[in-house]
């Protein structure tokens, strides 16, 4: 099945990035495709690349580009970014931003869209 | 495009307004979504009925008044529906005639009806 | 459709709103610290058992562990299903996250 995951929590204030992370690993392993990751509201903190955690603690920046070395698209609402100070120079990667119409073809293209 | 062939995304807001940044950004998207000819409903659950309680006055808080946006969300931006929750609206003491904006106040019945034709559902 | 809390029934309407929603065949899966939800004992035990009459309620086992909720204190027919499992009930059911 085609996945598409929306992300709208950042990586401190909630759960929300974990159980999104470890329901997309689940996902991929079963065999199923991750349409795309979209972050909108504080989500998109998550790809912020000056987050700099602690080392024992879990590196949600590390973790979520080894998903996208596996292929998942990660994506960066522009508006949301802009106005939280995710822009070209402070996001993991310039790319990875775009506009909320993703979010709609994420709507469309997706079997099933889940929110964390 | 055909009728058949469009999405149907169904925004549901249980957030008020301004105590966090939801409902404001659950907006901006709205904007967007429409201007794609999908079939884009939004719904209001819960304290996101507040968000269209009439006479909001944001000055003093030093914030936008995002509730004039919701009048022109049917002829401007080419929004579907706006539907209320009757029973979120009599549980906080509000009526019709609170209402910044005309919508369908429709029960939670019907609504979940609604919720099952959707092919995605977007909290916020 | 699926019904996914992640709020704690004690501190946030997610759960009451989202059992108004509930209708047949609908599901209910507990995360996060909507698995609270699933502790016998507490003052909202009776709500849960009213939806499980009528519904599949699931609790996530990370959250359940993490939490330090043990099997045997969890409310019977209250299913504790893993990541995996969460896949598969997503894709048996349209989700609608309630936070």
């Amino acid at each position: 099945m085609k996945l598409g995951v929306l992300v709208k929590e950042g990586p401190y204030m909630h759960q929300a990035i974990d159980t999104a992370y470890n329901f997309i690993v689940a996902a991929m392993e079963e065999g199923h495709e991750i349409t795309s990751v979209f972050f909108y509201n504080d989500g998109v903190y998550n790809r912020c690349s000056t987050l700099e955690p602690p080392r024992d603690e879990r590196n949600i920046m590390k973790l979520l580009t080894e998903l996208e070395l596996k292929g998942v698209r990660l994506i960066v609402c522009v508006a949301a970014g802009k106005r939280r100070g995710i822009v070209n120079q402070t996001v993991c990667k310039v790319e990875e931003i775009s506009g909320l119409g993703q979010l709609l073809e994420l709507c469309i293209t997706s079997d099933r869209m889940i929110t964390f | 495009m055909s009728e058949q062939k469009k999405t149907k995304v169904m925004f549901v807001c249980r957030t008020a307004p301004y105590g966090t940044i939801y409902e404001q950004e659950a907006i901006e998207a709205m904007i967007m979504f429409g201007a794609y000819e999908q079939d884009i409903s939004v719904s209001f659950v819960g304290d996101g009925v507040f968000s269209l309680k009439k006479g909001q006055d944001t000055s003093l808080v030093g914030k936008k008044n995002f509730s004039m946006t919701y009048p022109i969300l049917i002829d401007d931006f080419e929004i579907s529906h706006i539907y209320v929750e009757k029973e979120s609206l009599e549980e906080r003491g509000l009526k019709e005639d609170d209402l910044a904006t005309e919508v369908e106040i429709i029960d939670r019945n019907t609504l979940k009806q609604k919720m099952d034709e959707m092919k995605a559902i977007l909290p916020f | 459709m699926l019904h996914i809390i992640k709020k704690s029934p004690y501190e946030s309407s997610a759960l009451s709103d989202a059992a108004n929603y509930i209708s047949q065949n609908d599901i209910l899966l507990l995360t996060e610290d909507g698995i609270y939800a699933a502790k016998k004992g507490g003052k909202l035990e009776g709500f849960l058992k009213g939806i499980i009459q009528k519904n599949q309620v699931y609790c996530l086992l990370a959250d359940v562990k993490a939490r330090g909720i043990q099997e045997n204190e969890i409310i019977e027919n209250v299913k504790i299903i893993d990541y995996k499992g969460f896949v598969q009930k997503v894709t048996e059911h349209n989700p609608m996250t309630w936070s």
